[in-house]
């Protein structure tokens, strides 16, 4: 469970997105960054199916407010 | 003194010149109205609260009164105030002692913000609460009465207060709101309790209320540790049963039936999360009161 501060809105995360949050937290990271890290934590096989998965949940995150992209 | 160190007749009389101070638990309401019904209903379901007729301090002031207007007298209605403001549109006269209660409610739901208040019956065994969050039509009230009428102890059947510092429940034990057939299935089940006359064509439905156990009113400043949360459900023909709910979902369903969970902010998300780290959380079904009460007993002594 995530409460924003900033909305005051109450977000129920799966537990991937849980985990690139936390990811994030320390610094911006590259879109392959996190894809590696993610899905070698989530011992998934990186493969395009979980790659795309990964693109949904940043996408979601940026559509939340809770993340935003940058140039690295 | 309590309520029913009044007869009737006094307590009507005291309620229609300068009112009356019962205490409800840890907070005291100053009630006025000339209503009859008003003061027979306090008489008989409030007889065991605490009563001053002159109280320094009330936490609410409200009255059921008539209008001004014409309909004093033609086709009767009543009018519920929380000091001067006027929350409801004026009701039926006859409806008048629901409306005292659905006023009370209102009062606690939307002005008690130093608490988390959650639409959910709470009772209480061996030191440790149990939370029926659950929306109209479930059968929340009618599961309620039935645990209250077998050793559990009442703290309410409608609002949950939760202290977001210690977690501690605050008792707010007040008659048993019971609507339709549940008011003879109480009955029926437990044919000491005393009930008050019902209210007919309501908004929702035929209204009765059911008098607390006075064990649950005397224990009423005596909080209690949160210790489950349970979603019930009645289904008729269904097998009483416990299955276990993610907290996750928990926490949603709980925000969702809490009256000022967005208001609290980043306290109420806490406060949430804080109650249900702390508690085992189900669903439940159930169709016979008896079989319930077994599973919830079980719950208790595990």
């Amino acid at each position: 469970m995530l409460y924003d501060t900033a909305s005051g809105d109450t977000h129920q995360l799966t537990p991937m997105a849980s985990r690139v949050l936390d990811f994030l937290r320390s610094s911006p990271r590259s879109h392959e960054e996190i894809a590696s890290w993610v899905l070698s934590s989530d011992m998934t096989v990186v493969d395009d199916a979980s790659l795309t998965k990964v693109d949904t949940i940043l996408a979601n995150l940026v559509a939340l407010g809770l993340i935003e992209p940058i140039q690295l | 003194m309590n309520v029913s160190s009044l007869t009737a007749r006094d307590l009507a009389r005291a309620l229609r010149r300068d009112g009356v101070y019962i205490r409800i638990g840890t907070h005291t309401v100053h009630i006025q109205s000339p209503f009859r019904a008003i003061a027979n209903n306090l008489h008989l379901l409030y007889a065991d609260y605490p009563l001053e007729l002159n109280a320094a301090f009330a936490d609410f002031h409200v009255s059921v009164k008539p209008p001004e207007n014409f309909r004093r007298w033609l086709a009767p209605q009543a009018i519920f105030r929380f000091d001067s403001y006027v929350p409801f549109k004026p009701l039926p006269a006859d409806q008048a002692y629901p409306l005292l209660e659905w006023g009370l409610n209102w009062c606690f739901s939307t002005q008690f913000h130093r608490y988390l208040v959650i639409h959910a019956a709470v009772l209480e065994k061996n030191g440790r609460a149990l939370l029926m969050p659950a929306p109209p039509g479930s059968g929340k009230s009618t599961l309620c009465a039935a645990l209250a009428t077998r050793g559990w102890r009442l703290l309410s059947d409608e609002l949950t207060l939760v202290a977001p510092e210690t977690m501690e429940i605050i008792p707010m034990c007040r008659p048993v709101s019971l609507k339709n057939e549940s008011i003879q299935i109480i009955q029926n089940f437990e044919a000491t309790v005393a009930m008050g006359p019902s209210a007919f064509d309501t908004s929702k439905g035929t209204v009765g209320h059911m008098r607390p156990p006075t064990d649950s009113v005397l224990r009423s400043q005596e909080m209690a540790t949160p210790a489950w949360i349970v979603f019930p459900k009645y289904e008729a023909g269904s097998i009483a049963q416990l299955a276990d709910l993610p907290k996750a979902t928990t926490f949603m369903k709980l925000a969702d039936n809490s009256f000022n969970y967005s208001m609290l902010g980043l306290r109420g998300f806490e406060a949430v999360a804080k109650l249900v780290n702390r508690c085992d959380c189900h669903e439940f079904k159930y169709s016979n009161l008896d079989e319930a009460i077994a599973v919830f007993n079980k719950l208790s002594e595990e």
